[in-house]
């Protein structure tokens, strides 16, 4: 087993490669340069030199093809240095920049990521128990609604309803001015108050693919023959249902969260413009307009990686649940 | 299975280690002992970046003053010459009332202008206590003036920064009273004389002095950090040097004879005291503690200080008891509010929301939103609008050196194809004027009296076409001509910025309205940093696009002089080249406006641009706020600008 | 599993012959006709595939048939491709949209077989369009009314005719991208589930490394390479970067099925690998590749709606939905109108799409078709 994770990482880092190189080549060739939006100034008196453009051009090997420049940025990587923003507003170093706003976005995902588990489980193990009958329908097909509307709808009209109208809510932002003012335990309520209506809808349209995901490995426990067994040695069905049947469908489960692992530190585009939420999406979508190299190439990076991360992780859990699967 | 386990540990580590890598990676702080600083002091050469290695100033300042004759500049302390000059105003209308006023049109926006200018009085005080929270669309680029580079940190150094000069609601450049005790210039206006105010101390407690602003100069001409500053360097072009006397005493050379010198010492500072030592020790400006402290909560000369940075969502300024006492005197009027929060929130639909829930305090509003979003009793409920034409104006770009657009007569058909009524009245819906070229017609050099506005005249149109050659030969509706031996229709692409309603329409009308001439235009929109790689490189037929305006006409120069870095349309005419020339040069202004008025009729008859519109400047204001009045680039980028607004003690 | 290669259409047959047991897909569309909501989504879908197709005979400004100086024209299907509108209209004789003042101005003789909806999806309707009809109101006042059932935007056009004719961009998003998607997923999964060995190790580099590269890099790169940028390489890119999940499901499904005695046989006979894979083995596994597809459809007009609403999509000659509530939320307190409609548009047919995805799969698996 260890000389097959070896190997998948061995692997990994080739795929890495392809992948680095594919989107380094694709945003040098995207037309645009760092430099394009440092120069646009309004203020029509200063526009920066010639000089200067030069010389930036060349500290950042933006005059070299993006092949030689793709190679300083693979030296960097390997001596453990991402290199640092080119955009006048944050020329720190990149694992900062992305450090920075990592912790922004985790708050919501995770929160959003238990919150669904904590749902859906509840739910899942319902409509197994009930399934076909009148109030698992209503169920999904509410949960179906759900997924179907469209995020960024929903968080303009909750927006509006509690934000503006009852004014329970704050309309924007991550933390209240007087933050700064409050006890730990108010900080905290602070954060989760302008949390609330991002992770709503963050979830919101995640609950009927995990429900429905775990009805149907429950739907397929619950007709091995050791279910059947238990219920025969007097086990009462709740307790077959949620004691033997769940633990072996709670695997699956388990897998997915690693295939869901990029997801967690992506962040959402809209939600984050939305709720002007200092996140991973709004650095990325930001970083892409003003083609700062290597801040792209920092998320991309971290991307990329956790995507083979998640999917080795789901691959060894599946040899370890089913022995019938092994990897040599 | 054990093996496995050990394997899916291995895993969960091996992830947990690269998040930490990620996320926990702390930047190597450099260390800073006296002998290092000291060294570090010793090796880096301030002098390196001086643009005129050769010249000598005179040694001392009585050599100086000796062999010139000073005139005087006009010094203003800002605030108390507003104040002096609205203390017996009164209004047509009281804010009150002005606050219930529905605008419809200009007039009524000015009425509330004139209404909502007012300064307190005994009778109604300001309430010193106050915050003010201001809205702003996206986060400053730094703290660092130095670095300064979008609006949002033109407010933040507005509020924070010590200047020379500045320029009052004219826009005309003024040496600003809080900071200068007097203005010269010689006669060639080729050396300017400062002398600054002995009662001025940076946020630290130390005193601010002329070498401050020698040091900032050096800085910012440095060959080792020209990476680092993008925008002001380029300001300071053609000043030869800045030299302090002594601590009071600041005099500034230039290269050459010109008005415009008087708008170059308006740059920010930096306090020599603290930066000298660490600029030695990493040039690069980023990765020392002092920097990233400097980035949260900087050292700085101006009314206001930071109290808290957070990216992304807001600065909180606070009204600095140093900046208007002195040794326990008042030696500046006091700033009225207390606080200033800028609250960034870069969507322009929730920040509406925000402001019309009542918790902002002034933001600016978009166009469309401006008779729907912004006209509802929600709205009003907390806000009014105001509205003040500015000197921006918006256009379509022909590239000239494409064969379509290569001929005057061309450029001028397409601005009489222009149905201007329904661009500007019925999509824009009337908020914006119509504009006749680059200057606006109340700038002091604009040609008067003003030049007749293009008129949508189809036959005129017409006969321009057929002048320049373009027929429709092969009678499928669009016209043609041979160019180079080569038959070319008359099919171009209008080319604007991706994602904005407003600008989609407008282009559709333009396609539209050029079809009736047998033109086809092909309106295609771009990602923002797309469009201006396109523009730089002139790949385009047409662009929509505007230009902001200050209130000196030499700076546009980069954009209508032959291969200027803003030229994007590759206009060329030498005797524009030749006119900016002069005007720089000429002193008089009478005679400087005169070459700019020629300047403009050119580019009236040759319409290089076909201009659209002067744009208005657009703003919703808490029904509290008093006291705001808008230049002609906006309500904040003058003096006293900001530091007039007010709140009126509660009742 | 033996009569899976009957296929739809011999239930026909089959239904005389009640002795002859159904087909799998025949099966499997009993089932599916049973569920009411699945039902629904279809008749859903299929209704909006008929507005989509009929958009300009339901809603438009320009005549369906017109006779016109001797001549019978049908201008309206200029609103499926400019081009397709007769010059004599646009640079012509300049009707510039104004068909009904036009035709009688120019030829008395005229006459024309309108739309039933006298709207435009790009233009405002002005006062002088059509004989004793007002122009479309503005802003705030253009809420919903008889003469404009779903309201009008900022600028007077008609809501309700935009979202008809969206409905093409919308269904065509939904499709052509899934269509890619399927076609590049099938095949890659496919032939790397068949061969298996070093043919799937490169595969599966592929398709880890098309589930690394981010859509918005691609979409950006793509929109500003291209001379021209429309909606179509939106649609290309959301089409070329979705397919991993269809290709990884069909891999596992042709893995587990080409283990099955009937392909042996069929390599027996001297069947090519592609007959095998295309013909014998795809028509048992379509069945479970079916659903992602479906849910893909969905997806594929969230994201593209998403992406108009971030402002990075492209120009197309009529409004997506996408762009509708972006404008929506451009007024969302006092223009109501402009983000409910299209929004409900949105979500009803991601709702039909995904309802018909589930019921595909509830349907087609034998463990849960008797719920």
């Amino acid at each position: 087993m260890l000389t097959y994770i070896a190997r998948r990482i061995i692997i990994g880092a080739f795929t890495l490669l392809a992948v680095t190189s594919l989107v380094y080549c694709l945003i040098r060739n995207m037309p645009g340069t760092p430099l394009t939006q440092m120069t646009e100034n309004p203020n029509a008196k200063q526009i920066m030199s010639e000089k200067q453009q030069k010389e930036l051009m060349a500290q950042y090997h933006l005059d070299k093809p993006w092949i030689v420049g793709y190679g300083y940025w693979l030296a960097g990587v390997a001596q453990g240095d991402l290199g640092r923003g080119i955009n006048p507003g944050d020329r720190d170093r990149v694992t900062r920049i992305i450090g920075r706003r990592l912790p922004n976005t985790l708050k919501l995902t995770l929160t959003s990521f238990f919150l669904t588990y904590l749902l859906c489980i509840p739910m899942g193990l319902y409509s197994t128990a009930r399934n076909a009958t009148p109030t698992e329908r209503t169920m999904a097909i509410t949960l179906y609604i759900l997924y179907a509307l469209p995020t960024f709808v929903a968080a303009l009209y909750m927006n509006l309803l509690f934000g503006v109208k009852l004014g329970w809510m704050p309309i924007t932002g991550m933390t209240s001015e007087d933050y700064y003012q409050l006890s730990t335990l108010g900080k905290l309520g602070d954060t989760l108050h302008h949390a609330i209506l991002p992770i709503i809808c963050l979830t919101y349209g995640s609950l009927a693919y995990y429900t429905r995901f775990i009805k149907a490995n429950m739907l397929e426990t619950v007709q091995q023959d050791y279910i059947r067994t238990a219920l025969a040695k007097g086990v009462s069905p709740r307790k077959a249902l949620v004691v033997h049947a769940f633990r072996n469908a709670l695997i699956p489960l388990v897998t997915l969260i690693g295939l869901t692992l990029p997801t967690l530190l992506a962040g959402s585009v809209i939600l984050e413009s939305i709720y002007q939420w200092d996140g991973i999406g709004h650095l990325f979508i930001e970083k892409v307009t003003q083609r700062d190299y290597p801040v792209i190439m920092g998320l991309v990076l971290m991307f990329s990686v956790m995507t083979l991360l998640g999917q080795l992780v789901a691959d060894v859990l599946y040899a370890v649940v089913d022995p019938r699967i092994t990897y040599s | 299975m054990t093996q496995a386990r050990g394997a899916l540990s291995f895993c969960l580590v091996f992830s947990l280690g690269l998040l930490v890598l990620a996320v926990g990676c702390t930047g190597g702080s450099t260390e800073q002992s006296p002998e290092l600083t000291k060294e570090a002091l010793a090796n880096f050469n301030y002098d390196e970046g001086l643009p005129d290695k050769d010249f000598k100033p005179p040694a001392t300042l009585e050599d100086l003053d000796s062999s010139v004759a000073w005139l005087n500049k006009p010094v203003v302390e800002p605030m108390a010459h507003h104040q002096k000059e609205l203390a017996n105003y009164k209004p047509a209308v009281t804010p009150q009332e002005a606050c219930e006023l529905r605008p419809k049109t200009i007039e009524d926006y000015d009425e509330i202008l004139a209404a909502m200018k007012i300064q307190p009085s005994d009778a109604n005080p300001a309430d010193e206590d106050a915050t003010w929270v201001h809205h702003e669309s996206g986060d400053v680029n730094s703290l660092n003036p130095l670095r300064m580079s979008s609006t949002s940190d033109f407010f933040f150094a507005t509020m924070t920064s010590v200047q020379l000069t500045t320029s009052n609601i004219k826009l005309e450049p003024v040496g600003d009273g809080r900071f200068v005790k007097s203005w010269q210039g010689n006669d060639d206006n080729t050396i300017h004389k400062f002398v600054i105010r002995d009662d001025l101390t940076w946020s630290d407690g130390k005193p601010i002095t002329a070498y401050d602003w020698e040091f900032t100069f050096k800085v910012l001409m440095h060959p080792k950090l020209t990476t680092m500053f993008p925008a002001i360097p380029s300001s300071l072009d053609k000043i030869k040097m800045v030299k302090a006397y002594d601590d009071h005493t600041l005099v500034i050379f230039y290269e050459m004879s010109s008005m415009v010198n008087d708008l170059k010492p308006e740059f920010p500072i930096i306090p020599k005291h603290l930066y000298e030592a660490q600029i030695a020790l990493d040039p690069t400006l980023t990765d020392s503690d002092f920097y990233l402290d400097q980035e949260q909560k900087p050292v700085v000369g101006g009314p206001y200080e930071v109290v808290i940075r957070e990216r992304n969502q807001r600065i909180i300024l606070r009204r600095r008891d140093d900046f208007y006492m002195h040794d326990g005197k008042q030696v500046r009027p006091k700033p009225y509010f207390k606080e200033v929060r800028i609250e960034i929130i870069s969507n322009p639909s929730q920040s509406l929301l925000k402001m019309t829930a009542g918790q902002l305090d002034d933001s600016e509003i978009s166009a469309t939103n401006w008779d729907t979003e912004a006209n509802t009793p929600d709205f009003y409920k907390n806000n009014i609008k105001v509205k003040h034409i500015a000197w921006s104006e918006g256009h379509i770009i022909w590239n000239t050196k494409r064969p379509y657009f290569d001929d005057p007569r061309v450029r001028r058909a397409m601005s009489y194809a222009v149905d201007y009524d329904t661009v500007l009245n019925v999509i824009l819906k009337g908020i914006h004027q119509q504009a006749n070229g680059p200057f606006h017609p109340t700038a002091w050099y604009a040609p008067q009296p003003s030049l007749p506005m293009y008129t949508t005249d189809l036959d005129q149109a017409r006969e321009l076409l057929a002048e320049a050659g373009w027929k429709d030969t092969d009678s499928d509706g669009i016209l043609d001509k041979e160019v180079n031996g080569e038959k070319v229709p008359f099919t171009f692409q209008l080319m604007h910025a991706a994602g904005v309603p407003t600008l989609e329409l407008i282009a559709k009308e333009y396609a539209n309205d050029f079809s009736k001439l047998g033109i086809k235009c092909e309106p295609r929109g771009f990602e923002w940093t797309v469009l201006q790689e396109k523009a730089r490189q002139h790949t385009f037929d047409a662009m929509m696009s505007g230009w902001g305006s200050g209130g000196d006409p030499f700076s546009t120069e980069n954009i209508y002089a032959t291969d200027e870095f803003r030229n994007y349309g590759q206009y060329s005419n030498p005797r524009v080249d030749e006119l900016y020339d002069l005007g720089f040069a000429e002193l008089d202004r009478e005679k400087r406006a005169k070459h700019y008025q020629e300047i403009a009729k050119i580019l009236h008859e040759e319409q290089p641009y076909t201009w659209i519109y002067y744009r208005a400047d657009l703003y919703g204001f808490n029904k509290k706020m008093r006291g705001y009045q808008f230049s002609p680039t906006s309500p904040w980028f003058y003096e006293p600008g900001p530091f007039s607004v007010w709140k009126a003690k509660a009742e | 599993m033996s009569d899976v290669q009957e296929t739809v259409e011999s239930t026909v047959e089959t239904k005389a012959k009640p002795s002859k047991s159904l087909g799998f897909w025949a099966t499997s569309w009993r089932y599916y006709r049973r569920r009411f909501f699945a039902m629904a989504g279809l008749i859903y879908v299929i209704f909006l595939g008929l507005v989509a197709i009929f958009s300009p005979m339901i809603v438009g400004t320009k005549p369906i048939i017109c006779y016109y100086k001797g001549s019978i024209y049908f201008p309206a299907m200029g609103y499926y491709n400019p081009s397709w509108e007769n010059a004599i209209f646009t640079t012509g004789d300049h009707f510039e949209n104004r068909y009904e003042p036009n035709l009688q101005k120019n030829d008395p003789n005229s006459w024309a077989i309108w739309p039933l909806i006298l709207q435009d999806p790009v233009e405002r309707v002005g006062d002088d369009w059509f004989e004793g009809r007002t122009a479309n109101p503005t802003d705030i006042a253009g809420g919903p009314s008889w003469k404009n059932w779903f309201g009008t935007n900022s600028v007077g056009v008609d809501v309700f005719a935009q979202l008809v004719h969206g409905t093409r961009i919308a269904l065509l998003v939904g499709f052509v991208s899934m269509a890619i998607a399927s076609a590049i997923g099938i095949f890659i999964g496919a032939v790397s589930g068949y061969y298996g060995g070093w043919m799937d190790f490169i595969l599966s580099r592929i398709i880890e490394v098309v589930l690394c590269v981010p859509t918005l890099v691609l979409v950006i790169a793509l929109l500003a390479t291209v001379v021209s940028p429309s909606i179509w390489q939106v649609v290309f890119v959301i089409g070329l970067t979705s397919w991993t999940g269809i290709a990884r499901l069909t891999r596992a499904e042709f893995m587990k099925i080409k283990q099955i005695e009937y392909v042996s046989a069929a390599r027996a006979m001297g069947a090519s690998p592609y007959r095998i894979m295309f013909v014998h083995i795809l028509r048992n596994a379509l069945a479970p590749i079916l659903v992602p597809i479906s849910f893909g459809i969905a997806a594929a007009i969230f994201t593209e709606s998403a992406l108009s609403f971030l402002g990075i999509g492209a120009n197309s000659e009529t409004p997506t939905w996408g762009d509708l509530l972006k404008q929506g939320q451009d007024h969302i307190l006092s223009m109501w109108w402009l983000s409910f409609f299209p929004g409900l548009a949105i979500f009803t047919t991601v709702l039909a799409y995904n309802l018909i995805g589930e019921g595909i799969q509830e349907a087609t698996d034998p463990r849960t078709r008797d719920a």
